[in-house]
């Protein structure tokens, strides 16, 4: 059953430079209890993808057209009053650096207790502490903890905390936004083991945003893979990493080394575009191994493929 | 024929006090960033050193091109002691030893003309005249892939992308044809689909010009692509040295054994038993007593607790420091 569509959404930010086409024209749908690897590059509009959903944009962005629908409602038309009693309660972020995220003059346990009380106002202090103390100790911070601040904290005990905080009122949604680049390898598998337990527990689902292909991989159901701006396949997470359909995903997978593998990595030629003038047609024409005239004059539109979306003029 | 040697190398960094605890307590803390590494690099080898943040790693790297100072051990560069050498003594060694940093943006003086940069060390090692150095560096800037050369020349760093960057100071650390380079992290701040090309430019290097690494990383995938040899850190030690391939298919220390279980692969079926390590890395002022991972570790035993393992060989080029074998 979908929980979330986006469809047709278009993102740009108005820059001095001129405008930034982040996310130009992108369609996804996340089932429940699902968990979508959004995966892609630094400038790909991955980002401003889980941005637009909760909208907490950038002042310097802008929505130019499309539709969130989350469950049944557009997302996109509501009063940014409306939007506050989704946010947290319904469709919560996790970001990157958990640091610029939680208060650091705040008791951890008060800023999840506050979070409580904001969307739940039935609820009481005594009871919204104990709910604090449960959503902690699910995801392994020791309830003495509860009275510490952020920096009395290691950097995946502070992710851990900011996992608490998204998921203590069991949200429907839950957008990850590189939840562990800034973390350990031992730590970072820890966190998603965290991530896929409360979302098998729950039944939430996740979008889970990151650069790194065999993360995504490993843990999602399904990836979608993004290259300046547009989505170019989305599809079951196996089918992706084995038989990769677009240049760009096979491109990708032949560039990553891995370590239970030794293999040749092939580079991708040239560099990602400047999304304020990106190429014409296909946006990854000009790095295609497999360009045809049309890639350059048209852009390709999305095509059913093998149970799979894929944008290439190759399938057509 | 061994290029480089290191024998129980030691680095412990002071602890910043604010006035008021000085003035409480006399005792200095130290933070044990390297505590007694021993290890050899074989001359054309890819040597690794891989663990998580803290482990000593880095400090390690700098203390081997001597940008910091050892606290006690020994260093031996091409058969010279060069462990407590003076900057006039290790002047003519730089032209040796090379280190690439992780940020090619921090890397490089953003006042300066990319040729100028890559020209610069051998104007100041008086190996060439102006007009040679442009010369060099016009014919680097070809070989790292910079091209039209002459138009990079005259660029500046913030015309250029982060792996462009990283080619110019990969380039000017080629220039003086060293015999070893240390490589710290450097791929771990560039775009996923521009880190293979850095990487085969370096492989490309140390296969033309025999050149010897220490390449430093705590991507256990990319050690796989380019090491001969790698080593594991853990809190200032080194718990396992191994050929990478041996490492990967028979790694022996609980800690080596997380490690690998938790790296993300996209063939998940070759992945071993998850090893969990209890709790998080400790804090490196008052490491734990014997086995530095005792309090974590799942195998651990009474003795692991009073004793240090020492590096045991258990053939195979393979080394490990754990009681348990």
């Amino acid at each position: 059953m979908t929980l979330l569509k986006i469809n047709n959404l278009k993102v740009y930010y108005y820059t001095r430079r001129g405008i930034v086409k982040a996310v130009d024209n992108v369609s996804l749908a996340i089932n429940k209890g699902e968990m979508i690897g959004l995966v892609g590059e630094s400038g790909s509009g991955k980002s401003t993808l889980g941005l637009s959903i909760i909208r907490v944009l950038p002042p310097q962005a802008k929505i130019i057209s499309g539709s969130v629908i989350f469950n049944g409602t557009d997302l996109l038309k509501l009063s940014e009053r409306e939007m506050r009693k989704i946010r947290g309660k319904e469709i919560s972020m996790v970001f990157q650096d958990p640091l610029t995220s939680l208060d650091p003059l705040q008791k951890i346990g008060d800023q999840i207790v506050e979070t409580i009380l904001e969307h739940e106002p039935n609820i009481s202090k005594q009871e919204a502490y104990n709910m604090a103390k449960k959503a902690l100790q699910e995801v392994g911070i020791p309830p003495d903890r509860i009275g510490n601040y952020p920096h009395q904290l290691s950097g995946g005990q502070r992710q851990r905390v900011m996992i608490a905080l998204a998921t203590v009122l069991k949200p429907k949604l839950i957008i990850a936004d590189e939840p562990t680049t800034a973390l350990d390898v031992i730590v970072q598998d820890r966190i998603m083991e965290l991530l896929s337990a409360l979302k098998k527990e729950y039944g939430m689902s996740i979008l889970f945003i990151t650069h790194d292909l065999a993360l995504a991989a490993e843990r999602s159901d399904k990836i979608a893979v993004m290259y300046a701006g547009h989505l170019y396949e989305y599809g079951s997470s196996s089918d992706i990493v084995n038989k990769p359909l677009h240049p760009y995903t096979k491109g990708l997978i032949e560039s990553i080394p891995d370590v239970f593998m030794r293999k040749e990595i092939k580079e991708i030629p040239g560099q990602p575009p400047d999304l304020t003038k990106p190429p014409s047609g296909c946006r990854f024409h000009p790095r295609c191994p497999y360009r045809m005239p049309k890639c350059s004059r048209e852009e390709p539109p999305i095509l059913q493929v093998n149970g799979r979306l894929v944008k290439c003029w190759l399938y057509s | 024929m061994v290029l480089l040697s290191v024998s129980n190398l030691k680095k412990y960094f002071p602890l910043q006090k604010s006035f008021i605890e000085q003035v409480i307590s006399r005792r200095k803390q130290y933070v044990k960033a390297v505590d007694g590494i021993s290890f050899i690099i074989r001359e054309g080898e890819v040597f690794s050193l891989v663990g998580e943040s803290g482990c000593g790693k880095t400090t390690t790297g700098r203390l081997i091109v001597r940008l910091e100072t050892p606290d006690s051990g020994k260093i031996v560069f091409d058969g010279k002691d060069i462990t407590f050498a003076k900057e006039k003594e290790l002047r003519p060694l730089r032209r040796k030893m090379q280190i690439i940093f992780q940020d090619p943006y921090a890397s490089l003086n953003p006042r300066m003309t990319i040729g100028d940069a890559i020209a610069e060390p051998l104007i100041i090692h008086g190996i060439a005249d102006k007009r040679e150095a442009k010369e060099e560096a016009l014919e680097m800037l070809k070989s790292v892939g910079l091209t039209p050369p002459e138009l990079f020349y005259k660029a500046y760093p913030h015309q250029l992308s982060g792996g462009q960057r990283q080619r110019v100071v990969i380039a000017r650390a080629m220039i003086l044809k060293p015999k070893f380079i240390v490589a710290d992290e450097p791929v771990s701040m560039i775009d996923v689909s521009l880190r293979a090309s850095i990487l085969k430019l370096l492989m490309r290097f140390k296969k033309d010009f025999n050149l010897t690494m220490l390449f430093i990383t705590h991507d256990l995938a990319v050690a796989r692509l380019i090491s001969d040899i790698v080593a594991v850190m853990y809190l200032g030690k080194i718990v396992e040295i191994a050929p990478v391939g041996e490492l990967v298919e028979n790694p022996l220390h609980p800690y080596t054994k997380a490690l690998l279980s938790s790296v993300p692969t996209i063939v998940p079926q070759m992945k071993r038993e998850r090893i969990i390590l209890k709790g998080d890395v400790p804090n490196p002022i008052n490491p734990p007593s014997g086995c530095r991972l005792h309090p974590r570790c799942p195998l651990a035993i009474e003795r692991c607790s009073k004793e240090e393992p020492k590096l045991k060989y258990v053939g195979n080029n393979h080394y490990v420091a754990c009681h348990l074998l």
